[in-house]
């Protein structure tokens, strides 16, 4: 339809009458671009990108927000500067339960700011693609931000910064309308003085722009921060083989993207098995919390590690602390929900139901879960939560006295168990502590049986300094033959930097316990603790 | 049809709707009911007790399920109706003093209807019973999230037990900013009166926020002699002299219990301030005790506090204390004892036990003694000091006339009931509980009579019944006073943020006698 009218900008109707000397000669097909095409294409295009590509992400940013239309419960955000602003942001936010939806509502925010930055600018037909910068800066934003983008941090700046911008072009343009009395010409059509050339340029920089976001999303930090989104969302799906796909296709893996992998390995029974299979060159995370402090991000990942391992009470304490230190959010209720059921206290867990209720569209969780409160004997149906309940110590403890580092728990402290799984994790806490003498103890109880290859390699390297080892445990000549091979290898390339030595094994070894041992996971990365608000008892 | 209406009209006509929906209903109560076939389930229970003539209105939510709700409140001729149909029975402020004021010294009758598909059921009716004796007006705490090792947002605010009004006190930080971060807490106040008050702030801009004549400063607790910070504080009932304990606490988290945190005091003494004097000195000093929660008689002559040792202390180094006392965490029980005070001379002697809670193998916190001196209020649990994270403690009495030692069991829960205070007619209690839950702490109010027996106790009343289920924080130290707080928020925090003050110390021999 729009085609058909003749367009009213003189230069443009001069331009479309004068004959150009080549098309002259040979008449050129033009495509012929609908007026709104780059707008719809644009709108297309971060619509994907924010639903179904970064769509875990916003996800995520949506769990680790809160929102209800109770006073009471917004208090902690409504009591601080711009708290208003931020509780708009929340409550756009929560769109993004369903990330179709919620990128449909951020990609139409953006676009729609787009098309008013070329209204303000009255920027010529040529240069209109220049509006669509403004419309995917905010998201290449958001990616730059990684896990700060919701982690400690304020996530309604997934909408309240779209909001403002919008709003501030909006009133803008309309005090350009008012003065100048300039029709704003926003309407889905386009512009009248738009020409096919300034469409195509509109599209072309929509698709680079995109292409561009795509390339930025594989950066490490970027691939790690979504990764890691994907596996929790994976995790509340219960879809365990994603989570060691996901944990599979990180480059770098941080220790997040490792956390989730090998939960998802112990969900799987996979464990040690398959826990080397990725790399432990951890990079360094940049993570800032509200208070401008830099954290290691562990708490991102040690409340689920502590809950599915069984350890409910520090499970609990963790999500109260960051329940404290950022307010409420979904992903902690949901949380402190499920240790309460698992610890039998009803009325705690519907005091949380009741406040996940407020939250839009968290009904599905409350509906699969809070039968358990009143029918506890149906744990049974809900697997993972029955391991986490046979998973926790067999007595009482204070987590002070367990042994660093954290690894599904502290299990390298844990003796006794209630289920066999917990050998398992045990092993695999052991093996990824490097504390070999705590994994020949655990092992001890299985002489003569087949061990997992992870833990025979583990042994091998053990025998090197105690060869008695051997007699409890007899190591298959194969494992010894590749150790010595390895070993052989290292000598001749040298340890004097064993991060270029790493570098030149790894395609060789690897998901080999002793390349792990020797070369990944060192001691000099790991994070230092950070100073934070602990105050002791308040 | 629908082109005649124009938008104008029908946003006109939605607003209408909206303030006509708006517009409080009437309720009214139903001509027809019968009996109701299950038990009435409200939130809060207020079911049978007992309540002070000036009390805000008990509102409740009923949790039966129904499409419409009406409650009504008889007495000595009047009748208040309340309802609504999602169940909050929210009543009129003015009706309800009203209709206290006429029960005064008897009982209001209250019966519950529920209309199911038109049918309306009436639950069995039950009593409140309206005291003789007010409850002093104003009720301080804090409002902290239930633990653990962060603090955030955390404010002192003061209720007006007569209506709903609720005046903050302080408040730190509203936005997160690590410069300004800081917690408050132990917030105490002369005899009930809010003339002379403090509060401890800890972290960023540390102190003790002393308020009185009308000026206020943070104070600097320290000494080379004093262990550690000022903590639990009492205030003379008549001089400006206050006793704090002094503690190095630390906590450690269970990792299986449900009472989830243990809170452990590695050591603790008895220190003395002088305020007009500015003096700062050590009342009890001992490497081996444990003394702690430091509580003035009403007349002034003694001072009630809780001691507790591990015999093992005796032979281990200071240094080592700690760990014997985390390891052994579930053996330390406090006594609760006394010592004289000589006004004159300002010194502290002659430690006296006065309950022997270690030969009942329990442990004693937080004791206070009534207005009148005759009961000393404590609460009991099987280890430790620290009860609100202990599922046992309960409170005690000791009949300080007759000696004899009993539980509050009208008042007392399953759950934790721990810190308490005594209104300045001595008729009333307001403790702590984690009995709705669990896990956060609410207020309640119990009735104290003339036989020295408590009654069943009520969760502080909220305009909004729903508001304790949505308020995630606990209420910390609850604090009765005759009078609202004269101190603005901006008052304390031009204190708090300004400099401190620091305190003289005095060198006087402190008691150093251990228990034996």
């Amino acid at each position: 339809m729009s085609q058909k009218r003749k367009p009213r900008s003189t230069a443009a109707a001069a331009s479309a009458r004068t004959p150009h000397p080549a098309s002259a000669a040979k008449p050129r097909k033009h495509i012929k671009l609908p007026r709104f095409s780059s707008y719809i294409v644009t709108f297309a295009l971060l619509w994907f990108f924010c639903s179904c590509y970064y769509g875990d992400v916003f996800y995520m940013a949506n769990q680790y927000s809160y929102f209800a239309f109770d006073a009471t419960l917004m208090h902690f955000l409504l009591q601080q500067p711009m708290g208003w602003l931020m509780a708009t942001g929340r409550m756009l936010l929560t769109t993004f339960h369903y990330p179709a939806l919620g990128g449909a509502l951020l990609a139409l925010m953006l676009t729609l700011s787009g098309r008013l930055l070329v209204y303000i600018l009255r920027l010529p037909p040529r240069a209109r693609w220049a509006g669509n910068l403004v419309a995917f800066a905010p998201v290449a934003y958001f990616m730059y931000l990684n896990y700060n983008l919701y982690y400690q941090s304020e996530p309604s700046i997934v909408f309240t910064l779209p909001l403002v911008m919008l709003v501030v072009l909006a009133v803008v343009a309309l005090a350009i309308r008012l003065i100048t009395g300039q029709h704003l010409k926003c309407s889905l059509r386009g512009s009248d003085d738009d020409t096919p050339a300034g469409r195509a340029l509109g599209l072309v920089a929509a698709l680079v722009l995109t292409i561009g976001l795509f390339g930025y999303a594989q950066a490490v930090p970027q691939q790690n921060t979504r990764l890691v989104c994907t596996m929790q969302r994976m995790l509340e799906q219960r879809n365990w083989e994603g989570m060691r796909r996901c944990g599979l296709e990180a480059r770098q893996p941080d220790r997040g993207v490792a956390a989730y992998y090998a939960l998802g390995l112990m969900q799987l029974d996979r464990l040690p098995d398959d826990l080397f299979a990725i790399h432990f060159h951890y990079p360094k995370v940049s993570i800032d919390n509200r208070a401008g402090e830099h954290l290691d991000g562990a708490e991102l990942y040690t409340g689920d590690l502590n809950f599915y391992s069984g350890l409910i009470n520090p499970a609990y304490q963790e999500a109260m602390t960051s329940f404290v230190a950022d307010g409420p959010s979904v992903i902690t209720i949901k949380q402190m929900a499920l240790c309460a059921v698992l610890n039998g206290e009803k009325p705690l867990a519907e005091r949380y139901f009741h406040m996940l209720r407020q939250q839009p569209f968290e009904g599905a969780f409350i509906e699969k879960y809070e039968p358990l409160v009143q029918h506890p004997e149906k744990l049974a149906d809900y697997p993972e939560l029955k391991l986490a309940y046979d998973l926790r110590p067999t007595k009482d403890s204070f987590e002070q006295f367990y042994k660093q580092p954290l690894f599904l728990g502290y299990y390298t402290e844990i003796n006794a168990a209630r289920v066999l799984q917990a050998l398992r994790l045990s092993y695999a806490a052991c093996l990824y502590a490097k504390a070999l003498p705590q994994l020949a103890q655990r092992v001890a109880f299985m002489r003569g049986q087949q061990l997992p290859q992870p833990v025979e390699d583990a042994l091998a390297i053990m025998a090197l300094r105690d060869p008695s080892v051997l007699k409890l445990h007899p190591i298959s000549q194969f494992t010894q033959m590749r150790l010595q091979e390895f070993l052989t290898r290292v000598a001749q390339l040298g340890v004097e930097d064993r991060k270029k030595t790493g570098e030149a094994l790894r395609d060789d070894y690897e998901n080999y316990y002793p390349f792990y041992y020797f070369f990944e996971n060192l001691p000099e990365d790991a994070p230092k603790a950070s100073a934070n608000q602990k105050g002791g008892v308040n | 049809m629908m082109k005649h209406i124009s938008p104008r009209h029908l946003i006109f006509g939605l607003l209408l709707a909206g303030l006509l929906t708006a517009c409080k209903q009437e309720a009214v109560v139903p001509t027809e009911s019968q009996p109701a076939t299950a038990a009435l389930q409200m939130y809060p229970d207020y079911r049978d007790v007992t309540l002070p003539p000036n009390i805000a209105p008990l509102n409740f939510m009923v949790r039966n399920a129904a499409d419409n709700y009406v409650a009504t409140f008889e007495a000595k001729g009047r009748q208040v109706v309340a309802g609504r149909e999602d169940g909050k029975i929210e009543i009129d402020t003015t009706e309800w003093r009203a209709l206290t004021r006429a029960a005064r010294g008897g009982d209001i009758k209250v019966t519950v209807y529920a209309e199911t598909d038109g049918t309306w059921q009436r639950y069995p009716e039950y009593r409140l019973h309206v005291a003789q004796e007010d409850i002093d007006p104003y009720l301080s705490y804090r409002l902290i999230e239930p633990g653990y090792e962060l603090y955030r947002q955390v404010g002192l605010y003061q209720r007006n037990l007569t209506n709903f009004q609720v005046q903050t006190i302080y408040e730190n930080n509203r936005a997160p900013k690590q410069e300004d971060n800081h917690c408050v807490n132990c917030h105490n106040y002369q005899n009930y009166s809010t003339s002379r008050m403090l509060f401890h702030v800890r972290g960023n801009h540390g102190g003790t926020i002393l308020a009185e004549n009308g000026k206020i400063r943070r104070l600097a607790m320290k000494g080379d002699s004093i262990l550690g910070a000022a903590v639990y504080p009492s205030w003379h009932p008549t001089k400006n002299l206050l006793v704090f304990s002094t503690n190095q606490t630390g906590q450690v988290f269970h990792t299986l219990d449900k009472q989830k945190i243990e809170v452990i005091d590695e050591g603790s003494d008895l220190i003395f301030y002088d305020v007009d004097h500015n003096t700062l000195r050590n009342i009890i000093k001992t490497p081996n005790t444990l003394e702690n929660f430091p509580c003035w008689s009403p007349d002034g002559r003694k001072v009630y506090y809780c001691a507790g040792t591990l015999p093992e202390l005796k032979t281990l180094p200071d240094s080592l204390h700690g760990k014997a006392i985390v390891n052994r965490y579930d053996s330390l029980r406090y006594n609760i004892m006394s010592i004289d005070f000589d006004e004159r001379t300002q010194t502290f002697s002659n430690p006296q036990l006065v309950v022997n809670c270690v030969a009942m193998h329990k442990s004693a916190s937080v004791p206070r003694v009534s207005p009148d001196g005759r009961y000393l209020l404590f609460t009991l649990g099987d280890f430790g000091q620290f009860h609100i994270w202990h599922k046992s403690s309960d409170l005690y009495v000791k009949d300080l006339q007759t000696g004899r030692i009993y539980p509050l069991t009208e008042a007392n829960s399953p759950d934790v009931d721990s810190y308490h205070t005594w209104s300045s007619n001595g008729r009333w209690i307001v403790f702590s509980s984690r009995r709705d839950d669990g896990s956060y702490t609410r207020p309640y109010i119990a009735y104290f009579d003339r036989q020295g027996r408590a009654h069943r106790a009520f969760m502080l009343p909220q305009e909004d019944p729903e508001t304790n289920l949505l308020l995630m924080k606990s209420y910390n130290v609850p604090e009765l006073t005759k009078d609202a707080v004269r101190y603005s928020a901006d008052d304390f925090k031009e204190a708090v943020y300004g400099p401190d003050e620091p305190v003289r110390n005095e060198e006087k021999q402190p008691i150093r006698t251990e228990i034996p």
